[in-house]
């Protein structure tokens, strides 16, 4: 069975041709479907729009959840994960800007073999004002994270749903689903994808995106690290610390050795200063591995899925 | 050793309201937190206002500490046969924990709090109930006949207004009706029984506010305790970054560490341009010091980050309701 997830929110115009147009592109594949609408407590006739339409369509079946509070695209997609019947997911924006006539291509590459299949809006008809934040944001991205997708933000995205719903989701963490999921070394791919304007209604997204989506790509760096060595995640940050404190205790004992007296109150104190941050990094590291410890079995989980069969190619 | 109050003058007027009747039976859970020489009499009040809210009424009162004359009276109400369950705790416990517990064990199909001095007006409790066909939560809301000043009340809800964008305007009369299965999903602790409407939105539970005649109690509203602003700044944390933790702490610390780099890079440049002397003055250690507060505060930032992540399946999150299955 074929999964597609929609995270809703507020598009009462754009769900009736949505529904119209998935069930165009997902009649022909001649697998039992269903489309699953998550009305992430949308404030206009969203709603009631969805449960106008017709349960079933064919062999396209159409499944509603909804939240009662607006609880964000993270959350929404992370429920629709979690709720999906099918072997293979896909995931979509709700206001027409992806195209459901690409999802039978990511499909066919889904079926080469690849864990998770990324669509990248080449041609994004967005404002200049959206596409290129996005860009450098995508750079730094792969930067960062080691993993260079060229379009973290495009929603439409195919999986193996034993793959995803293994991976945590939450915060706002669905623009970073394929650098999270290195964690299980996935067999990634990328295809280029139509990407539409918004016909209906207004964009969620504002410019303090761009500071949050910062802190965020810090934070997964060091998820990334530490998942995967946790003891020494923080070793980089007291290495460091512990340098300049060596340099600043060189200059304290040239000047306290120094022919003519300099002062060396400075020296000394910059000296206890980088040493203190050095002891405390290695405290934290060692609290990290206490934490990892004590979830173990939880995040082992990523070293099981990333083990494949000898020949499994990619 | 408790203090015992003195007996409050009856409410004007304690019958029920009319015209409203819960499914299933309605536990009352009534918090006794202090010494009540009245406490019989007050149930009694209690029960003839919540009589008709409901086809079935149950009592739980949850003693906080040791209060042996309401312990006493409670006794005494049990063996004269009223449906009255009674539960003691230490008060070490703390009120919240207390609370929940109560939840937990009240068994009726809505559970209605409140503390054994409600400052409302008991005869307007039906109101609660009219409320709950479109909530999970419904709020009492008091309505004084003088307005107090803003000196007096009104101080909390502002600062939860400010910090937290909360839309509710008294936070203070801990009157709270609560659907079955908000009373399940409910876990507080530490003194967040006071913040219980912004924890249960926090949640996703729909809760609705009610306005209904009440009081000031005495003495009550006139500063903002320590304690109290502190479980603000716990609740403002868990409300607003539970998911997140680093963009809290990651703020923080690159904000003072932005500065502290600034500083060391004024004081480099006055050393190498200007030719000021570096080695003979604070400003460097000064300096040096906000950078690695910064980098200590993003490293707490980052840890809080793992223990999201790691425990990020069990996170309390809404399950979203099953509209077409």
């Amino acid at each position: 069975m074929l999964s597609v997830i929609v995270p809703l929110y507020n598009e009462e115009d754009n769900v009736a041709p949505l529904y119209e147009a998935l069930c165009a592109a997902l009649a022909p594949l001649a697998v039992p479907c269903e489309i699953l609408f998550v009305d992430d407590g949308s404030r206009d006739a969203t709603l009631a729009r969805v449960l106008a339409l017709p349960r079933r369509r064919g062999a396209v079946r159409l499944r509603l959840l909804r939240f009662r509070r607006n609880r964000g695209q993270t959350a929404a997609m992370a429920a629709g994960i979690a709720h999906a019947r099918g072997r293979v997911l896909v995931t979509m924006d709700g206001d027409l800007q992806n195209d459901p006539r690409d999802i039978p291509r990511l499909l066919a590459k889904l079926e080469e073999g690849f864990d998770l299949v990324v669509g990248w809006r080449r041609q994004r008809k967005d404002h200049w004002s959206r596409v290129w934040p996005s860009k450098v944001a995508n750079w730094l991205i792969g930067k960062v994270t080691g993993v260079p997708i060229r379009d973290n933000g495009c929603s439409l995205k195919a999986y193996r749903a034993e793959f995803i719903k293994s991976i945590p989701l939450y915060a706002e963490m669905h623009r970073f689903i394929p650098a999270i999921s290195s964690l299980a070394a996935p067999r990634i791919a990328e295809i280029a994808v139509r990407h539409h304007p918004r016909r209906f209604g207004r964009s969620k997204y504002g410019f303090s995106r761009i500071y949050k989506v910062l802190l965020d790509l810090l934070a997964i760096r060091a998820i990334l690290s530490f998942a995967r060595r946790p003891f020494s995640w923080l070793l980089g940050l007291a290495g460091a610390a512990g340098l300049f404190a060596l340099v600043a205790l060189a200059l304290y004992l040239a000047a306290l050795l120094a022919p003519e007296r300099a002062p060396t109150v400075v020296w000394s104190g910059l000296a206890v200063l980088w040493g203190a941050l050095a002891l405390f990094a290695l405290v934290l590291a060692f609290l990290s591995e206490l934490l990892y410890a004590g979830r173990a079995r939880e995040l082992a989980r990523f070293n099981r899925l990333a083990a494949r069969p000898l020949g499994s190619g990619h | 050793m408790a203090a015992v109050l003195a007996d409050r003058p009856s409410p004007p007027r304690s019958e029920p309201a009319p015209g409203v009747r819960l499914a299933g039976r309605l536990c009352v859970v009534v918090r006794v937190d202090r010494e009540f020489t009245d406490l019989a009499e007050r149930h009694r009040r209690l029960a003839a206002a919540v009589a008709g809210l409901a086809e079935e009424v149950r009592f739980l009162y949850l003693l906080e500490g040791a209060l042996p004359t309401s312990r006493e009276r409670l006794a005494e109400l049990v063996a004269s046969g009223a449906p009255v369950e009674v539960l003691r705790f230490p008060s070490a416990l703390g009120s919240a924990a207390v609370l929940t517990a109560g939840l937990r064990k009240a068994d009726g199909a809505h559970v209605l709090v409140l503390p054994a001095d409600a400052p409302v007006e008991l005869g307007e409790l039906g109101r609660l109930a009219e409320a709950i066909g479109n909530a999970d939560v419904v709020v009492a809301r008091r309505m004084f006949a003088e307005p107090p000043s803003r000196l007096r009340a009104g101080k909390l809800e502002s600062l939860t207004r400010l910090l937290l964008g909360s839309p509710f305007a008294d936070l203070r009369a801990e009157v709270w009706l609560l659907r079955r299965q908000a009373a399940d999903q409910l876990v507080l602790y530490g003194n967040q029984h006071r913040f219980l409407p912004l924890i249960a939105q926090m949640q996703g539970l729909l809760v609705a506010e009610v306005p209904v005649r009440g009081w000031l109690p005495q003495g009550a509203g006139r500063r903002l305790d320590l304690p109290l602003v502190l479980d603000l700044l716990a609740v403002f944390f868990l409300v607003r970054f539970l998911h997140k933790p680093f963009r809290f702490f990651g703020g923080i610390g690159l904000g003072v560490a932005a500065l502290g780099g600034l500083a060391t890079l004024w004081l480099v440049f006055e050393r190498l341009v200007l030719g000021i002397a570096l080695a003979d003055r604070p400003a460097l250690i000064l300096s040096t010091l906000l950078v690695v507060l910064g980098l200590q505060i993003i490293a707490v930032g980052l840890i809080g980050e793992l223990i999201t992540f790691a425990h990020a399946r069990h996170l309390r999150e809404e399950e979203p309701e099953r509209v077409i299955d």
